[in-house]
């Protein structure tokens, strides 16, 4: 039969602690509950949905015997604020807390259900019965994993990303992997690396915001509330205004590399503008002088054959 | 418990008759009953449904409805896969 793990009871104190009204409403599912994360993989059918995913299937590190969902009852008034927690989170690509879940179920509204499904993004409904409790299902194999579990408390008790990271060692932001979407005065969008900038030209521009908004270009956005003056939101995904060249990187198409010819005078008069450090100065000079000192080169005598 | 996948499971909707529910509609996925929770103050109800559709609180031994929200009685709930355990929600949800 499938047991609570003890990562999601830790959970559901977490969550009863945080939230007033919130009381855990169950883990494990009854035996009439024939699918579904509230059941162990070992009780349900291979072609269960629960059993799918990369991260549900046997094989993928999945305890069998662990029931894998949480259903927290609260109040109406809770209902509603920790539903666009969660909702805010689920939407944000830049937000992975609910990477390790499958599924997300409440209300935001108090009178309609949404259900969230956090690995494909696509959004859905259930019964009324989410309108009293939140549903959250995991993917099976973070069943007793505590990272999963912390990550989804924070979004309860209403801590953003950056704040979940700096409390939990998470980089807040993946440096090399983030790019940041900045717009010039001419309406020019930039991909900015941190060291330069890449136009994007008209035609991809949509592309670049689809990439940014499924999460499959992993572009930064403002933390706490964006000052209008310097960020803007455009199809769901962040860009910063202001851009310049100075300040977010020079355009790739001027670092391009064209082959030059230069002179003996283009040499001197370039390395003569170049700061260089003295120790590097005095390498160069020594150097200098010993390749214009006359050399010798030792000839060894014949061997007799 | 529940999840969106699957066939929808019948929910058990009756009215509440005493308690701090009276008189509130009520949909459950249990036909059985429920447990009322307030953990602030620290009480539960437990509600049974009856034959006539109504949700009706269950005494105890000693013929109270209102019971102390004792951790272990609450766990044994929460791990009996036949009971919905909903919070009362003093702002007038449910």
């Amino acid at each position: 039969m499938a047991y609570a793990p003890q990562a999601l009871r830790w959970l559901a104190a977490g969550w009863e602690a945080a939230i007033g009204s919130a009381v855990l409403s169950g883990i494990v599912g009854d035996a009439a509950h024939v699918y579904g994360y509230h059941r162990a993989a070992a009780e349900l059918p291979g072609s269960d949905y629960s059993r799918q995913m990369v991260g549900d299937r046997d094989g993928d590190g999945i305890d069998r015997w662990a029931a894998d969902a949480i259903d927290i009852s609260m109040s109406t008034t809770d209902m509603i604020l920790v539903t666009r927690r969660l909702h805010a989170s689920w939407r944000d690509p830049h937000d992975p807390r609910l990477d390790s879940w499958r599924e997300v179920i409440g209300t935001l509204d108090g009178r309609t259900v949404i259900y969230m499904d956090c690995q494909t993004g696509k959004a859905g409904t259930a019964d009324r019965s989410h309108l009293w409790h939140i549903h959250a299902g995991g993917l099976r194999r973070h069943a007793h994993d505590m990272a999963a579990m912390r990550a989804m408390l924070s979004i309860v008790v209403g801590q953003t990303y950056a704040q979940h990271a700096a409390t939990s060692g998470i980089p807040a932001t993946r440096e090399d992997d983030v790019i940041l979407l900045a717009e010039g005065p001419d309406g020019t969008l930039y991909c900015c690396d941190g060291v330069v900038s890449r136009p994007v030209e008209a035609a991809h521009r949509v592309d670049i915001l689809h990439l940014a908004r499924t999460g499959a270009l992993r572009t930064a956005a403002p933390t706490g509330t964006p000052d209008p003056r310097e960020w803007r939101s455009e199809s769901g995904v962040w860009i910063r205004l202001g851009w310049s060249a100075r300040v977010f990187g020079p355009p790739l198409s001027e670092r391009v590399p064209v082959p030059v010819t230069l002179s003996d005078a283009d040499r001197d008069a370039i390395a003569a503008r170049l700061p260089v450090p003295p120790s590097a100065a005095a390498i160069a000079s020594a150097l200098v002088d010993h390749l214009r000192r006359p050399h010798t080169v030792p000839v060894p005598e014949p061997t007799p054959q | 418990v529940s999840d969106a996948h699957g066939p929808d499971r019948p929910l058990h909707t009756g009215r509440c008759i005493g308690g701090p529910l009276d008189g509130r509609e009520v949909s459950v996925r249990y036909p059985i009953g429920f447990l009322a929770v307030d953990r602030v103050a620290g009480l539960a109800w437990l509600y049974r449904l009856d034959a006539d559709g109504a949700f009706r609180l269950v005494e105890d031994g000693q013929g109270r409805t209102v019971r102390p929200l004792d951790e272990d009685g609450r766990r044994q709930v929460v791990d009996d896969p036949r009971y919905d355990v909903l919070a009362v929600d003093t702002a007038g949800g449910g």
